[in-house]
């Protein structure tokens, strides 16, 4: 490694400058909703080292409308389904599927719901034990490899089979 | 009997049985609920009566349920691409898991899923024989999730100035090169093996990607308006990122990459990289050395 001369330095230097700089005024400049990438715009944005125009204001919106966004924390900031702050604190309010009686707040810890009090959609759950062992984990890579064989992919040796 | 225990006492008990990661029974003989009520499984209904169908402990078994259910629900909504990409109850089995051994202590349930990233590292096999890239690509994806919820729900830039060009315009090269930039408080740079995000939006978009090759990924992720938007870096450009939001000056920063033999090419890129990153509004100040 050969550090710049002063000359190239200050060249650098001033290109991150300018850099900077108009950076600033684009980003001030832009008061309107920042548009939503399309998936041709995200496999751009992927290739950093490529020479191209760079991409301010296409880069993906993450969270924005996720049905999830609003998943009983305490902070939802506006973020819930109908953007207000109704759902700070309950349980995945948005859009999320309420499936069952299954922990959220229509329920307040009652159970009751369906036949099984107490045991509706407890699989794997709570007192339900279910010991994260390693066929776990060779499930997770059965899962794996199943995904990439659906795209004609394969993976490594399949684990060995224990005594 | 019931009412010979005060209601913070009875609370605290039944805290510490519903929330046991081994169940009802183990939670009333554990030390915490035997600590507020002294009392062993067979005595429950010294504390809670059982009903015409029900007994004392399968009552309590209600709560326990949806106390686990509930923090699940949390977990798949922290993780959604996770458990996508699992499937849910594969999902769930490791979640479960991560429940007992990282119990929720915190009095947010924005933390709940702080360590799940940690939790599968822990936990995944070491096969030498095998290939194992698919755990690093699972543990990449809970990385990036947890970034991603971490940077939604932490403090952000909304109502903050973001560096402006009128800070800027006015330097000099030579105090440009010794000034430091701010960054805002939401700007997260992560460093992957594998480019997660590109699996992250195809599955948004209702995608099934196959996860991707290895690929050393360095993301750039904040929030403006209060979205989470996130970039790829070229690892100079991480590099530089790193030390700018380490406090070095930009000087510093800047001498941490060697140049390549064109030094206008890489100028551009400079250029480029800078401008990026102060439209993108990653920096709420510059710091001058005499400010």
């Amino acid at each position: 490694m050969t550090a710049p001369s002063r000359r190239d330095f200050n060249h650098l230097a001033a290109a991150a400058l300018g850099g900077a700089l108009t950076g600033t005024l684009l980003g001030c400049s832009q008061g309107q909703p920042e548009k939503k990438a399309a998936p041709k715009d995200d496999a751009a944005a992927d290739k950093p080292a490529e020479k191209e125009k760079p991409k301010l204001y296409d880069e993906n919106l993450l969270l924005a409308g996720d049905p999830h966004v609003c998943r009983g924390l305490n902070q939802c900031k506006n973020q819930g389904k109908d953007h207000k702050n109704e759902c700070a604190g309950q349980g995945a309010c948005a859009t999320a599927d309420k499936h069952g009686c299954d922990g959220l707040n229509v329920c307040k810890g009652q159970g009751g719901c369906g036949g099984h009090p107490g045991q509706n959609e407890c699989k794997g759950q709570g007192g339900c034990a279910v010991p994260l062992k390693d066929a776990t984990w060779k499930k997770a890579r059965a899962k794996f490899e199943q995904l990439m064989a659906a795209q004609g992919k394969s993976v490594g040796p399949a684990p060995a089979k224990e005594g | 009997m019931a009412n010979a225990h005060d209601l913070a006492r009875i609370q605290a008990w039944m805290q510490s049985v519903i929330s046991n990661p081994a169940g009802v029974a183990e939670g009333i003989a554990s030390a915490d609920a035997r600590e507020a009520i002294d009392l062993a499984p067979a005595g429950v209904e010294q504390v809670i009566a059982r009903s015409q169908q029900q007994t004392s402990i399968e009552r309590l078994e209600i709560y326990a349920g949806a106390y686990y259910a509930r923090l699940l629900e949390c977990l798949r909504a922290e993780y959604p691409i996770m458990a996508q990409a699992m499937g849910a109850e594969l999902f769930d089995e490791f979640a479960v898991e991560y429940l007992r051994r990282y119990p929720s202590q915190s009095y947010t349930l924005n933390e709940l899923g702080s360590r799940f990233a940690q939790f599968l590292a822990e936990t995944r096999p070491n096969s030498p024989d095998e290939d194992d890239s698919w755990l690093d690509f699972l543990v990449d994806l809970a990385t990036l999730e947890w970034c991603f919820s971490e940077v939604f729900d932490g403090p952000g830039a909304e109502n903050q100035p973001l560096l402006s060009a009128a800070e800027l315009k006015e330097l000099s090269p030579d105090a440009w090169a010794a000034a430091r930039l701010v960054p805002v408080p939401c700007l997260r740079i992560l460093q992957l093996d594998f480019p997660v995000q590109t699996y992250y939006r195809a599955i948004r978009a209702g995608g099934e990607p196959p996860p991707p090759d290895r690929a050393p990924t360095w993301l750039a992720i904040s929030r403006r308006n209060y979205v989470v938007r996130h970039f790829t870096l070229a690892p100079e450009e991480a590099q530089i990122l790193q030390a700018i939001v380490a406090g070095r000056t930009i000087g510093e920063a800047l001498a941490q990459v060697s140049p390549p033999a064109e030094v206008d090419s890489f100028a551009a890129d400079l250029e480029r990289w800078f401008q990026q990153w102060t439209a993108e509004g990653l920096f709420s100040a510059v710091l001058l050395p005499s400010s």
